[in-house]
């Protein structure tokens, strides 16, 4: 399959943000695109234990739909969740120590790649279960909403996860009870070693929201301004009573399932394909036509981040690792 | 300056790995995150991607060869 680059983003003719909300989106894509980056070479060097899924391609995804939450919205994230967590603000440091286990981690080290999460941003859970982070969303949604509460959840998952069984019960319940809820599919084309249309019945994941009675939105995931006008029209749905909308972001995934994945199994030259319309060049070369950010200060400003990720991985390296008592504390209650 | 290139730890528990090919001469230009050779683990084969860009300026592990995690297998000169 090749890049979608047809008309198939929902919205028109949008306000654009405002510039500098422009500039911080296309920093955080930055940053993440390094963090992952780094996060390959920590495994590498045997500093993270376990496994890792990384989302170089997808940051648009993440950054523009995030950032379409409010301060006290609910977000569940995946495994391939990084990027996610980055996007709502975690610090690189807090991550990067979680990942290889340190107690400055946002999970005190007791977590890892799989479960970054920091209830102080509202991101309550990052799961490696398959499906669990949209019924988790709903549960949070409907006890925001018999609290009356004016809070919104947004739940992200992967295209396989779309054939779970909670995948479709949580949009049933979501839209029976209409749950503050906005759903956001990353389609990346394959789950984990399958081309999606090997293992899934719909070209289109969105249709899946017709079953349910909600809105299924099909929007370019390399394009962040589209991604953010779709997520902000959800978002608005969901908290003024309307109930879910199913999003569905086309986007690529450039590295393989996993760590050891070479992603040998895809068809010659679709990566290259996808590269071309890269999310974080796609927004550089808007930011340089309108002359918002120039091709030379972008250049500055990707060097400045890799320089804070590569000071972050660092620091974090050097954190201790957690005593068996605080493992036992964070893990267990009292 | 110039970088070592190690075999990597790709796996828990990895104690060696072999070099199944060399896709970069000596003398080549490489771009950070390029492949530099084929690596062979217990899990998978994969991709040893450079971490700084360069010239690849020494090769010293022959493909075909198996060395343990850690091993220098190769160097690039960085343009700093």
């Amino acid at each position: 399959m090749t890049p979608n680059t047809s008309d198939q983003s929902v919205t028109a003719a949008p306000p654009h943000p405002a510039a500098d909300g422009r500039i911080a989106w296309y920093r955080r894509m930055l940053e993440i695109r390094a963090f992952e980056d780094r996060v390959q070479e920590l495994f590498m060097d045997g500093l993270v234990e376990g496994t890792t899924h990384l989302c170089q391609g997808q940051e648009a995804v993440s950054v523009g739909a995030i950032n379409a939450l409010g301060a006290d919205d609910y977000l569940t994230i995946t495994y391939r969740g990084h990027g996610q967590a980055l996007a709502r603000g975690m610090s690189p440091e807090a991550a990067f120590a979680e990942l290889m286990g340190r107690a400055d981690g946002c999970c005190h080290g007791v977590g890892g790649s799989m479960h970054l999460t920091d209830f102080s941003r509202g991101l309550i859970g990052s799961f490696a279960i398959i499906g669990a982070s949209f019924s988790v969303a709903v549960g949070a949604a409907m006890a925001a909403k018999l609290q009356g509460r004016p809070v919104v959840a947004m739940a992200f998952c992967g295209d396989g996860a779309t054939n779970i069984g909670t995948f479709h019960e949580a949009l049933n319940m979501a839209s029976l009870w209409k749950a503050p809820v906005v759903f956001v599919v990353e389609n990346n084309l394959y789950g984990e070693y399958s081309p999606l249309r090997s293992t899934t019945s719909v070209d289109d994941l969105a249709d899946r929201a017709k079953a349910n009675g909600m809105p299924g939105v099909i929007v370019d995931g390399q394009d962040i301004v589209a991604v953010h006008e779709t997520a902000t029209a959800a978002v608005a749905r969901a908290r003024s009573g309307k109930g879910p909308t199913l999003i569905e972001a086309k986007t690529y995934r450039y590295r393989g399932h996993s760590r050891t994945d070479p992603a040998a199994y895809r068809p010659a030259g679709e990566l290259d394909a996808w590269k071309k319309r890269d999310p974080i060049a796609l927004l550089g070369a808007t930011l340089a036509a309108e002359q918002v950010l120039s091709a030379e200060d972008q250049k500055a400003l990707a060097r400045d981040v890799q320089k804070s990720v590569d000071a972050a991985s660092e620091k974090a390296a050097t954190s201790r690792v957690a005593t068996m008592e605080e493992m036992r504390h964070f893990v267990y209650a009292d | 300056m110039r970088v070592e290139v190690k075999m990597p730890s790709v796996s828990a528990g990895m104690e060696s790995g072999i070099v199944v090919s060399w896709l970069k001469a000596v003398g080549d230009t490489v771009e950070r995150g390029e492949a530099l050779a084929e690596i062979e683990t217990d899990k998978a084969t994969l991709d040893l991607e450079a971490r700084v860009a360069g010239t690849l300026s020494e090769i010293l592990t022959d493909a075909g060869q198996e060395v343990p995690v850690g091993t220098v297998i190769a160097t690039v000169e960085t343009d700093e």
